[in-house]
């Protein structure tokens, strides 16, 4: 008899972010973990709401309807444990992104090293940073003190000093932080997270301890050369409910409710990335894409080590950063396969932050939003590798060998053709090798995350049974070569026994389709020392690859992208591009 | 689906939370009638800090230092105060730098706190006060006219309504600015130069509605010492037809024109209030609605971006626009015979 893993535990998973809340139902249907069904409704943590319950009971109340379930009681409370008449869910896992981001400042002693991991721990959750401090800064106490009573930081985190390293140059920036919260009030003083030397952590205890936010944790930089984000990660998310529960209401009793608390969705995107790096193929990272209204987020795992960003200045239209003002419309432009005036355009993004939630009605208006996930992209990546530099991209950037590219966010999955996607993520990310392109549909990836935690087993099988959607392959390799050449050679053998070979030329973008169930033994063999990523430049090997909505993508096109300056020429390289993938469909 | 509603509203009741920027002392009381330059309320703003190191002014270690200091925390001083000292035979002293409180001290050093400029919350418009918000402002009520905006450059101010456009869909410019315009709250078609802003600015005006302006003046119009209001959208947009007629019926009127910047989070929206003297209020409007058929809306994205209609159908199940994408939408008359589908995420109802 077989040995099941199965808990039989039901999850409600609960995604409230600033536009809509969704309540995902998993459960067990012949011995193995489900979707069950899913409910949608407006969110309510805005004004006149101003209470994110109200938006949850709305979506459940949506998902009974839908699935025939009972999950709130007489009282329209959410039924969790479950009861022995089937009502109610055992686990409930919520993953939040509404409201605006944090308001941080960064301390640290050199700007180079322990400020530097100060920002690389505040990106890894939905946090603006509104001023940074550190020993070098030329500052008197007098005016850090000035500047942080001015900045008004509703958190400040504080690092600085190796293991065994500074203490008294510590100590002096916390004198700063120290007299500015004494000094803030209780009403608006702020929490301050320690990370720096543990060898302080009784002085930092006692000076601020009794301020009654101070939280103490692991050192970040405990070397020059080493930064440790992990144990902080854990600190800073759970400063950070503490904040959301006293200015959000509702998300108190959401997050007592929840398996871990109500948890950014950075969280789960972590983990879940964390979880399939471990699983996966040991000498490829795994991404996650999350690209929403207000924030981009990256995670990429590899042998189950993780680098997270969180970027809310490239969320495709966060209005309390107002970040689409900074937007270069060159850059924008540069996407587009029509020509439209900078002032159009213009007003075009600043309509889109006045209602991040509104949808683009012409296909002029659709081009400027995928175009705009571009720029989001590419700056977020950029970003993250500027931020954590053994994150392995090379120069010119290009993504080190990635097997998934996991992508959440409504600009995507609800897009009216899976080639827009694609092209999207070809452009923004530039994925390199072989990879394959997988869409979050059901938005369900953060919260299966952290619903990892209580049950790991759910996680896992929820992913395997067709809540995710496989968009492509794609097979990109790295080389120089003159556009027209033929860089890569492939014989294709299909399940029914029919073999073909292809030659691909440098420059192009090819789609072969193979449908969902089907399978393809590819034979492939890279020319003019271009690298596949299957050990060095100018080896080649058989792969495998799974049907998807569009089949194998192979982009010759070069990494980096060609950049062309002459509007035209580009608009008509980018209507190829479109229409090679569109070819066949 | 419950929705947000914007008001263009000829008489409503309006109450509005009027609060200091860092906690003070409010003025009033419950139940009293204010006018709009009225204080409510005041506070100091964000004081600023100095740090006197004495025990370096004295010459002598911080611990001897203190021996020498004849200030508690607490203390008022004026400039040039005494703060420690004397010492030794040439009766060194330190003596206070600024005027201010004296926050903390110890180890040969003082925190002193500088009298910081107070900020006093005007009423902005005549109401009552129904609440009072501890140490933070009041609920102020009134009766009249209330349009809300889209975008607004952060500014408030009050004065009277004048009429500055020739016409509801012609350009304001420069040209329009003339004596009539001093000192008052314009109101205006839509702006695309710099040079009205600024000629405005010179004059000056107390501050300016717009149906439109170009998305490339935000950055101008937010340097500017005047509220600016738009209500409809980004570009040439002329304003919509409802608010024009509405503002400009009430020309010569006291208006209250809080430019604040659209926050979802926190409810509040750029706005022009004009109390109207009367005894009876009606009953206040809801700033949310049922999205429903018969619901006068407006659309927020182009080609139909500022455009006023009725819904006439919501329809069933998902429709697929032009562009492809497949949303949940409804069906809106603009005129009589122009009728468009729009996804429901792109209408806001309005209450006029």
């Amino acid at each position: 008899m077989p040995v099941s893993f199965v808990k039989a535990d039901s999850l409600l998973a609960l995604d409230i972010g600033n536009v809509t809340t969704r309540a995902t139902l998993f459960d067990v249907v012949d011995g193995r973990y489900r979707l069950i069904g899913s409910g949608e409704a407006s969110s309510t943590v805005n004004a006149p709401y101003h209470d994110l319950s109200e938006g949850v009971h709305r979506a459940v109340e949506r998902l009974q309807q839908i699935t025939g379930r009972t999950l709130l009681d007489e009282e329209a409370k959410l039924i969790c444990p479950s009861r022995p008449d089937g009502s109610g869910v055992d686990l409930i896992a919520t993953v939040i992104s509404a409201g605006p981001p944090l308001k941080a400042v960064a301390v640290g002693l050199l700007a180079e090293v322990s400020l530097e991991s100060a920002k690389s721990l505040l990106a890894t959750t939905y946090a603006q940073v509104v001023e940074h401090l550190y020993l070098g800064d030329q500052r008197s106490l007098q005016d850090r003190l000035n500047l942080l009573l001015r900045a008004q930081p509703e958190l400040i985190v504080v690092a600085g000093g190796t293991e065994g390293g500074a203490e008294r140059a510590v100590l002096r920036m916390l004198e700063a932080v120290g007299l500015a919260s004494l000094l803030s009030g209780a009403e608006s003083r702020p929490y301050i997270l320690y990370v720096g030397n543990s060898a302080l952590r009784n002085q930092v205890e006692s000076a601020l301890g009794s301020l009654g936010t101070l939280t103490l944790s692991s050192n970040v930089r405990p070397t020059l050369e080493v930064e440790h984000l992990d144990s902080a990660k854990l600190d800073l998310m759970n400063v950070c409910r503490q904040i959301r529960s006293a200015k959000m209401p509702g998300f108190h009793e959401i997050d007592q409710l929840s398996s871990g608390g109500a948890l950014p969705p950075s969280f789960g995107w972590e983990r879940i990335v964390r979880m399939l790096s471990k699983a996966y193929d040991h000498r490829k990272g795994v991404m996650g894409v999350d690209i929403g209204a207000s924030a981009t987020t990256l995670v990429i795992g590899l042998e189950g080590k993780t680098t997270v960003g969180v970027f809310p200045q490239y969320g495709l239209a966060n209005p309390y950063l107002r970040n689409l003002e900074q937007v270069s419309l060159k850059d924008l432009s540069y996407w587009l396969t029509f020509d439209v005036s900078p002032e159009a355009l213009r007003n075009t993004l600043l309509t889109k932050q006045i209602y991040p939630a509104s949808l683009p009605m012409s296909e002029e208006e659709l081009e400027i939003e995928l175009a705009l996930a571009r720029i989001m992209l590419q700056n977020s990546l950029r970003e993250l590798r500027k931020r954590f530099r053994h994150f392995g991209i090379g120069e010119p950037p290009i993504l080190p060998p990635i097997e998934p590219i996991l992508v959440a966010g409504s600009v995507l999955t609800r897009i009216p053709r899976w080639s827009q996607a694609a092209m999207v993520l070809l452009d923004g990310l530039q994925p390199s090798y072989i990879t394959t392109l997988v869409l979050d549909q059901h938005h369900i990836l953060a919260g299966l995350g952290v619903a990892a935690a209580a049950n790991p087993v759910l996680a896992v099988q929820a992913m395997d049974f067709g809540t995710l959607l496989n968009l492509a392959s794609v097979i990109a390799p790295v080389g120089k070569a003159r556009p027209g050449t033929v860089v890569l050679k492939a014989k294709l053998s299909y399940e029914n026994g029919r073999e073909e070979k292809l030659d691909f030329r440098y420059g192009a973008l090819y789609r072969i389709p193979l449908s969902f169930g089907q399978t393809l033994q590819m034979h492939l063999q890279p020319l003019h020392g271009f690298d596949l990523g299957m050990g060095r430049a100018g080896i080649g090997g058989r792969v495998r690859l799974a049907g998807s909505a569009l089949g194998i993508l192979i982009d010759l096109r070069g990494r980096p992208l060609p950049l062309i300056r002459e509007p035209k020429r580009r608009q008509e390289w980018i209507s190829r591009n479109v229409a090679a993938l569109e070819d066949h469909s | 689906m419950i929705v947000s509603v914007t008001h263009f509203q000829p008489l409503t009741v309006i109450q509005r939370e009027r609060l200091l920027p860092f906690p003070g002392r409010v003025l009033v009381r419950k139940g009293q009638r204010v006018s709009s330059s009225e204080t409510l309320a005041e506070c100091d703003l964000i004081p600023g800090f100095v740090l006197v190191d004495y025990g370096r002014g004295l010459g002598v270690s911080p611990q001897q230092a203190d021996e020498y200091l004849q200030v508690k925390p607490g203390m008022e001083l004026e400039k040039n105060d005494l703060i420690a000292g004397p010492v030794g035979l040439m009766r060194r002293v330190v003596r206070s730098p600024y005027a201010g409180r004296v926050e903390l001290t110890g180890e040969g050093q003082l925190l002193l706190r500088l009298r910081a400029k107070s900020f006093a919350l005007s009423a902005g418009f005549s109401g009552t006060v129904i609440e009072l918000i501890e140490n933070r402002g009041a609920i102020l009520q009134t009766v009249g006219v209330l349009v809300q905006g889209i975008w607004g450059n952060g500014q408030a101010a009050s004065g009277s309504i004048v009429v500055a456009s020739e016409h509801p869909e012609a350009e304001l410019t420069e040209t329009h600015l003339d004596q009539r315009a001093q000192n008052a709250i314009l109101l205006g078609s839509y702006v695309t130069r710099r040079a009205t802003l600024e000629k405005a600015a010179v004059l000056p005006i107390r501050g300016l509605v717009l149906g439109g302006i170009e998305g490339a003046l935000i950055s101008v119009a937010e340097k500017m010492p005047y509220p600016i209001l738009v209500v409809d959208g980004f570009g040439a947009h002329p304003m919509n037809a409802i608010a024009y007629p509405l503002l400009a019926s009430n020309e010569g009127r006291e208006a209250f024109l809080n430019a604040q910047s659209w926050d979802a989070f926190r409810g509040k929206r750029p706005e022009v209030i004009i109390p109207l003297p009367l005894e009876e209020y009606p009953s206040p409007s809801s700033d949310t609605a049922e999205l429903a058929v018969g619901k006068r809306v407006r659309i927020c994205r182009s080609p139909y971006c500022g455009r006023i209609g009725t819904i006439e159908q919501l329809l069933t199940g998902t429709t697929i626009l032009p562009n492809g994408l497949s949303v949940q939408a409804a069906q809106v008359r603009l005129a009589e015979d122009e009728w468009v589908v729009s996804p429901i995420v792109n209408l806001e109802v309005i209450e006029a």
